[in-house]
């Protein structure tokens, strides 16, 4: 048999709503306009507005080039994580039984849905780029050839994501755990030198500036370019040695988050990525004691069934507690920049510690099983969680505060303070439903249907609103501890009477 | 058999554990259950026939006190059915749909669990988890995580988790389903056990045997339409 995807194709493009080649073009040209004519132009505003003494001094201070690096390979860590949940190389479930599991070549087949994927690191890699020489370009600081080869080493960086996003995919799960524990330690190795530096902060590598030269530069931007595309390269053709199993099960697994998602149910689009329990059969989950240590314990036990899960949430909540704590000792927008970072991945990583919350919630509208009623599941489900996340937190702001040098218990307080918030922000998400219709009333302007935006503001208060207490805790951590303290237990205590309400909903 | 420990006794002195008269569910202008009533005391089995959509479920979800009645009078253990009452909740035990398992516990965790929410202490809840899982021959199961269970395997841990907690009544719909015969047998003799046992069963069933050989007494519901 010929191995030619020219007859799929054909058959494909046959199909009555089959995009043609004009429509392409449409769409390209679009895609492209709005780049010129929205994009552009905003980064550039984005640029002026950050062009001021803190950022630049920043942006061109000796801790700056060693900090990107760690960011970087971080940020890599992650994507050979995810390339084992959803890796780049994916199409849907019908086309992976019929083209990848059939007589075509593998590695053919998936080269375009891969070459689609990498879009996404290649952006993520400019656009931060981009922005960065913008700044540099609206403080005078450089010319539009070094901010070029800026953007290109963007470029470079954004094709090494997505070779780092392959690899995940392509390896088995011990190599891909090394990999991950390896590009980890180097961003550690990495961020150890700007970290230990931060007590200098007013003298030190953060107050030197070191402009790189434009020779350095350019050598970083084609070394990054050539490097990420000899990655490409090599995951490229290696794409024929995915497993049909693992292109199967994620094919699947991405469908059906994507049908919740569209249907407005992000809850059941994350549920999808959550790992199965394969460990810890044997640990004993139930024990005696107090009815708080029997659900607390049967918490802890359930995060070692899911250890790669279980880890990755405890560095991220870690890591977030360090941006947390890092964001009271800097300047301006870089403390809010700390901020979202540390209160983003404090969130993401504390979802993987509260499926019992979870559980508790999806017990209502069932036949009574478990001897509490589902809100007081919630709170002795809280138990566990609470104690792990608000102890990472401590344990991060005080990692901050003994290399910061100071005796202010800002960087300790805050995180602490963020952890409760996030959790019963947590419990609140668990709690939410389906988002209801009321909601899908459109509201018609001159400007459009502006329902969307209440549909979209619905879908993002998970994330938002611990952002918001991150942000609201921040600004009042100048006026001592008793304001954070006062300031977070309004919050949890807001958070606690709103998740009570929406269950009643669920129950009602 | 494995008994799980003692429930509150119901404060109720009636002998029937189950009574309702003239229940009726309609929803907006759709007829889900047609008139019902009926009564089962302390180790009667209430059989509830009929063809699909007769609102044999609906009753079910009713007397749970999962879904509040349009119509009629519902009491179990003498009080009206709802989950915020500790007492209804304390006395009656169903199986009405999947169970709703936690992902990260093993089959027998799940029993053990159970158990422990509704005061044994950790060992006894074990011991009583592994005699259900051995009545109804699934021990092998027991370190099995729900998601590596086969849908008769899961109808039948469902099952047994219904079966873990105390209880005074027990509803069942359609215990029968995706079981093998020689399962179905087990399952017989498991609910003749409660029954005689003193447990009130109402049960929803299109299984001729299971009726036949467990029901004191019938229901036939008639399509609403």
């Amino acid at each position: 048999m010929s191995a030619s995807l020219g007859p799929v194709r054909e058959v494909w493009a046959q199909r009555s709503r089959a995009r043609t080649r004009g429509d392409l073009l449409y769409l390209l040209y679009v895609v492209a306009m709005g780049a010129v004519v929205l994009g552009l132009p905003a980064l550039l505003s984005a640029g002026r507005a950050l062009a001021r003494g803190d950022v630049l001094a920043l942006l061109l201070s000796a801790g700056a080039p060693p900090t990107a690096i760690a960011l970087s390979l971080a940020v890599a860590a992650g994507l050979v994580g995810l390339g084992a949940v959803r890796g780049p190389a994916l199409l849907p479930p019908f086309f992976t039984a019929t083209l990848a599991g059939g007589p075509l070549p593998r590695g053919r087949v998936l080269r375009r849905p891969f070459a689609r994927a990498l879009l996404l690191p290649l952006l993520a890699g400019a656009l931060p780029a981009v922005l960065v020489a913008a700044t540099l370009m609206a403080a005078d600081r450089t010319g539009p050839g070094t901010a070029a080869l800026l953007a290109l080493a963007g470029v470079g960086l954004g094709l090494l994501w997505g070779g780092a996003w392959s690899a995940g995919q392509l390896l088995r799960p011990t190599p891909r755990r090394l990999l991950i524990l390896l590009v980890g330690l180097g961003a550690a190795i990495a961020a150890a030198p700007p970290l230990m530096a931060v007590r200098e902060l007013a003298r030190g590598m953060w107050s030197q500036s070191v402009a790189p030269s434009d020779g350095q530069v350019a050598a970083w931007a084609v070394g990054l370019v050539a490097a990420g595309a000899a990655g490409v390269a090599l995951c490229t053709a290696l794409l024929g040695r995915l497993r049909g199993t693992e292109l199967a099960a994620q094919a699947t697994r991405w469908e059906a988050a994507t049908t919740s998602a569209t249907a407005t149910d992000l809850a059941g689009a994350a549920g999808a990525f959550r790992a199965l329990p394969a460990a810890g059969r044997r640990l004993r989950a139930i024990g005696g004691g107090p009815t708080v240590l029997l659900y607390a314990r049967r918490d802890a036990v359930a995060w070692l069934r899911t250890p790669d899960r279980c880890a990755g949430g405890a560095l991220a909540v870690l890591l977030g507690a360090v941006a947390l704590g890092g964001a009271p000792l800097l300047p301006g927008p870089a403390a809010w920049t700390a901020l979202l970072l540390g209160a983003l991945a404090l969130r993401t990583g504390a979802g993987a510690f509260v499926d019992g919350i979870r559980h508790g919630v999806h017990t209502l509208g069932a036949p009574p099983l478990l001897g509490q009623r589902a809100g007081t599941q919630l709170l002795l489900h809280a138990a566990a969680p609470g104690l792990l996340l608000v102890t990472l937190g401590a344990l991060g702001g005080t990692l901050v505060a003994v290399v910061g040098g100071g005796a202010a218990s800002g960087p300790v307080m805050l995180p602490v303070a963020v952890a409760a918030t996030v959790l019963a922000a947590r419990a609140w998400e668990a709690a939410k439903g389906t988002m209801p219709l009321a909601l899908a009333t459109p509201i018609p302007t001159p400007q459009g249907d502006l329902s969307v935006l209440v549909m979209l503001a619905w879908q993002a208060d998970a994330v938002v609103v611990p952002l918001l207490g991150a942000a609201a805790l921040l600004l009042v951590l100048p006026s001592g501890p008793g304001a954070v303290l006062l300031t977070a237990a309004a919050l949890v205590g807001l958070l606690v009477l709103l998740t009570r309400r929406r269950l009643r909903e669920l129950q009602a | 058999m494995p008994v799980p420990p003692s429930t509150t006794p119901p404060p109720s002195t009636s002998p029937e554990v189950v009574a309702f008269e003239g229940v009726g569910v309609l929803r907006e202008e759709s007829v889900l259950l047609l008139e019902a009533s009926g009564r089962v005391a302390a180790g009667e089995v209430l059989a509830v026939t009929g063809p699909n959509g007769s609102g044999k479920t609906t009753l079910l979800r009713v007397l749970a006190g999962l879904l509040a009645p349009t119509a009629g009078r519902v009491r179990v253990a003498g009080r009206r059915p709802d989950d915020r009452d500790r007492v209804f909740r304390e006395a009656l035990a169903a199986l009405i749909g999947p169970a709703q398992t936690a992902r990260d516990l093993t089959v027998l965790e799940h029993l053990q669990f159970v158990g422990a929410t509704w005061g044994s202490d950790a060992s006894a809840a074990r011991a009583l988890g592994r005699d259900l899982l051995e009545e109804l021959r699934i021990l092998p199961l027991a370190d099995r995580f729900p998601h590596e269970l086969s849908s008769g395997q899961s109808q039948l841990v469902s099952l047994a988790l219904a079966l873990a907690r105390p209880s005074a009544v027990l509803v069942l719909d359609e215990p029968e389903q995706r079981l093998d015969p020689d399962r179905l047998d087990l399952v017989i003799d498991a609910l003749r056990a409660r029954a005689r046992a003193g447990t009130a069963i109402v049960l929803a069933s299109h299984s001729p045997r299971l009726v036949e050989q467990l029901a004191d007494g019938r229901l036939a519901l008639e399509e609403p339409w």
